[in-house]
């Protein structure tokens, strides 16, 4: 029996745009289950950031629940959200985010508390095949190395969860590629699940579970 | 440590910003620090002037200057020289010829008159400790060619007319020679009434009565002719010169610890000079001074410490008294109580040893103090809060701006530290750590650069004037004599020097790492209160 890591039920995100109400995430409700691949379509605008923001604690809902092994995150404090995704949550995004003042290695080392943390960034960097790049600041380094050294960055605490906002947005499809099979290994392999956005249609052959949402809700 | 490594990385690799900021505090610093050591020293240094006595371990002064009302009692010497008000009357006439190369220097004792030296007899010993006197003059030094002063006055060309009576004897003589004369013509056979007869009558007369004798007396005319200016070719220089009695070298004009160069005065032809003059001046020990005939050997360089008594070269009481041509007179006495408390009963005995007597004593405050001394001091001293302020204040909204500037566009950096997992704690330290190295950089910065704006200043040799408004009172007719010469009479000129103490060092400092650190902390706020999506949504 699988475990259930994320589950939402009837969630809903609202922005307000002047007199306006934007219902981003309209009455959601999903599971996530430890070692799937879930991949998230949509249009642009059709609220999958939005929803995997919620699922990632990176937002809180307007209402509805959001439940993280268990823990209502709508309830926890900051302290506590910021550990969840220090330990149990690994992000990618379309742009990368790397701290541009600071190394690869650096970078990759960013998330950890402990004193290993640079034998550990090289260790990641290795592993995603960037060794030689490490002390390169990302303003040398391709989108594809940018990418591999977030997901590096990503995987350096060894969350359960690892959460990609269109990775392969800001890439050629060859390197988009490249992207697409590191993580598909590390759900095959390592047993990580992986929850996906992607305008990518090859990517739903990989998937496990396809969501698609329109308008906020799940067609 | 990996907080070190991302510390270093962001100021270093962000040079532009960290210049910045660094560069705003350091300003705000350096400002503060500099303004409130000028302060500070204006107000030492009017301390000084308004208590010149204090300098020296005197308690009171005696100098001389007559009112008009309190005549009585005054000596000769005296009076020559308020008559003489301290002008200098150049007979040219009695240095020589025109166009002969004349050099002299003439002493005045400008409004401190003089007074015989045996006037300190009669102070009362029983309250006055010690005393030491002192001549102290100002000499004008004349250099130039004497002009030639020849004027030609054109006379004559007058015509006069003489109407004169002939006296008795002169009718008597007239009529004995017409007599002859017409004898000689009826002699000659002729008419004297004849055409020729009258021809030889004046022949006769001529003969027997030749001239005549008058006196005339021109009348008395004043001849008036406008002289031209003449133009003359002489060179004027004032300085203060003053005798100090060497027997007392402890406390007097000048002491021995005011010496900074060389020694104290042993003998007759040697003098100290003021290291004001010195340096204007470009004298060292060694060169030789000349006062009309006689020389003097500088022997040392001085700092004066009593500055109403300032004088630009210093010899002993004997040499001045002769160069001045002041035998047994001095203008100044120095006194020392012998009982703190008893200084007004001193200043008191001390006004009737002579009349016209000025005692001021070191209980005296000042007067109106006017001058670029008291001028500046007043302004720092209203204006060092305000300033202060608004530098505080201009640096801070500075800093402020470049640390909101710079840290929106960190927005999004921010954003992925939380989503990394940092704590809204670990990145408050973090940026605040940035912020200390900041002002703490700046604030070295900052006061290296006011230590060495003060250094250049106290080089730059400015001195402020300082002279006092009363005119009834002693001091303020020494300020006032010397306030008429304006060229290297250093007497009133209080020599301007900052300097900087620790604690004002400090202040500047700590307002360079505060402001920074609570710029930098507001500017951060806004960031933090982000949710991490708010933040990374952000487009910078």
């Amino acid at each position: 029996m699988k475990k259930t890591l994320i589950e939402l039920k009837n969630a809903s995100k609202y922005f307000k745009q002047g007199n306006r109400i934007i219902k981003a995430v309209d009455n959601v409700s999903l599971k996530v289950d430890q070692g799937e691949f879930v991949v998230i379509v949509g249009a642009s605008g059709s609220g999958k950031s939005t929803l995997m923001q919620l699922m990632g604690g990176l937002d809180t809902a307007s209402s509805g629940e959001v439940t993280v092994e268990g823990k209502n995150i709508q309830k926890m404090k900051e302290i506590e959200l910021a550990k969840l995704r220090q330990n149990t949550f690994g992000f990618i995004f379309q742009n990368f985010n790397l701290i541009p003042t600071l190394t690869a290695q650096e970078n990759v080392e960013a998330p950890v508390i402990d004193k290993d943390g640079s034998k550990k960034a090289y260790e990641m960097l290795v592993k995603v095949g960037l060794a030689d790049r490490a002390d390169h600041l990302p303003n040398l380094l391709s989108g594809g190395e940018q990418q591999r050294v977030a997901i590096a960055r990503a995987l350096i605490n060894n969350p359960d969860i690892i959460f990609a906002d269109e990775p392969t947005g800001n890439l050629d499809s060859k390197t988009g590629e490249e992207i697409i099979a590191i993580l598909k290994d590390l759900n095959k392999k390592e047993g990580k699940t992986v929850v996906m956005i992607t305008h990518d249609l090859d990517a739903k052959k990989i998937a496990d579970k396809l969501i698609s949402i329109k308008d906020g809700k799940i067609s | 440590m990996f907080y070190l490594k991302y510390l270093q990385a962001e100021l270093v690799r962000r040079w532009g910003n960290t210049l910045a900021i660094v560069s705003g505090l350091a300003i705000a610093s350096t400002i503060i620090i500099v303004i409130i050591s000028i302060s500070q020293a204006l107000s030492k240094t009017q301390e000084k002037v308004l208590n010149p006595l204090q300098n020296i371990g005197t308690d009171a002064m005696v100098t001389r200057s007559i009112d008009q009302g309190n005549n009585d009692n005054i000596d000769v010497t005296t009076i020559d020289e308020m008559r003489s008000e301290n002008r200098i009357t150049t007979d040219f006439s009695k240095l020589g010829n025109p166009g002969d190369k004349f050099n002299r220097d003439v002493f005045l004792p400008g409004t401190q008159l003089t007074f015989e030296t045996n006037t300190t007899d009669k102070i009362d010993k029983n309250i006055v400790a010690d005393y030491a006197t002192g001549l102290l003059m100002t000499v004008t030094h004349q250099e130039g060619t004497i002009p030639d002063l020849s004027v030609d006055v054109k006379t004559g060309g007058e015509s006069l007319e003489v109407n004169q009576q002939l006296d008795d004897s002169q009718r008597s003589g007239f009529r004995d020679s017409m007599e002859k004369a017409q004898q000689e013509v009826k002699d000659k056979g002729l008419d004297p009434r004849s055409e020729e007869g009258r021809l030889a009558l004046d022949k006769a007369i001529k003969k027997y009565n030749p001239s005549f004798n008058f006196n005339i007396t021109t009348p008395e005319r004043t001849l008036r002719q406008q002289v031209c200016s003449f133009s003359t070719d002489v060179n004027s220089e004032t300085l203060t010169v003053a005798g100090v009695d060497i027997n007392k070298t402890d406390f007097g004009l000048i002491t021995k610890k005011d010496i900074v160069d060389g020694k104290y005065l042993e003998n007759d032809d040697q003098a100290l000079i003021s290291k004001s003059y010195a340096d204007k001046k470009s004298k060292k020990i060694g060169d030789k001074i000349k006062f009309n005939d006689q020389e003097l050997t500088i022997i040392g360089i001085v700092v004066p410490q009593l500055y109403s008594e300032t004088a630009d070269i210093y010899t002993t009481l004997s040499k001045m008294q002769t160069l001045s041509d002041k035998k047994d007179r001095i203008n100044i006495v120095l006194a020392k109580a012998k009982n703190a408390g008893a200084v007004d009963e001193v200043s008191k005995s001390l006004e009737g040893i002579m009349s016209g007597a000025k005692v001021i004593n070191s209980k005296d405050t000042a007067k109106e103090v006017t001058g670029s001394l008291a001028s500046a001091t007043n302004l720092t001293n209203r204006f060092i809060g305000l300033v202060s302020a608004i530098v505080v204040g201009a640096a801070f909204v500075i800093v402020s701006l470049l640390s909101i500037i710079s840290l929106n566009k960190r927005t999004r950096e921010i954003g992925t530290l939380k989503a990394i997992g940092w704590t809204n704690t670990k990145i408050t330290r973090q940026i605040f750590l940035e912020k200390l190295v900041l002002g703490i950089v700046g604030a070295l910065v900052g006061v290296v650069l006011a230590v060495g704006s003060i250094a250049l200043l106290n080089r730059a040799g400015i001195s402020l004037t300082a002279s006092v408004s009363d005119s009834s009172n002693g001091f303020a007719q020494m300020f006032r004599r010397f306030g008429q010469n304006n060229q290297s009479s250093t007497a009133n000129q209080i020599p301007f020097q900052a300097t900087y103490s620790l604690s004002v060092i400090g202040i500047g400092a700590l307002v360079a790492i505060i402001g920074s650190i609570i710029a930098g902390g507001l500017a951060a706020q806004k960031s933090l209160k982000l949710k991490p999506q708010e933040a990374l949504r952000n487009l910078e």
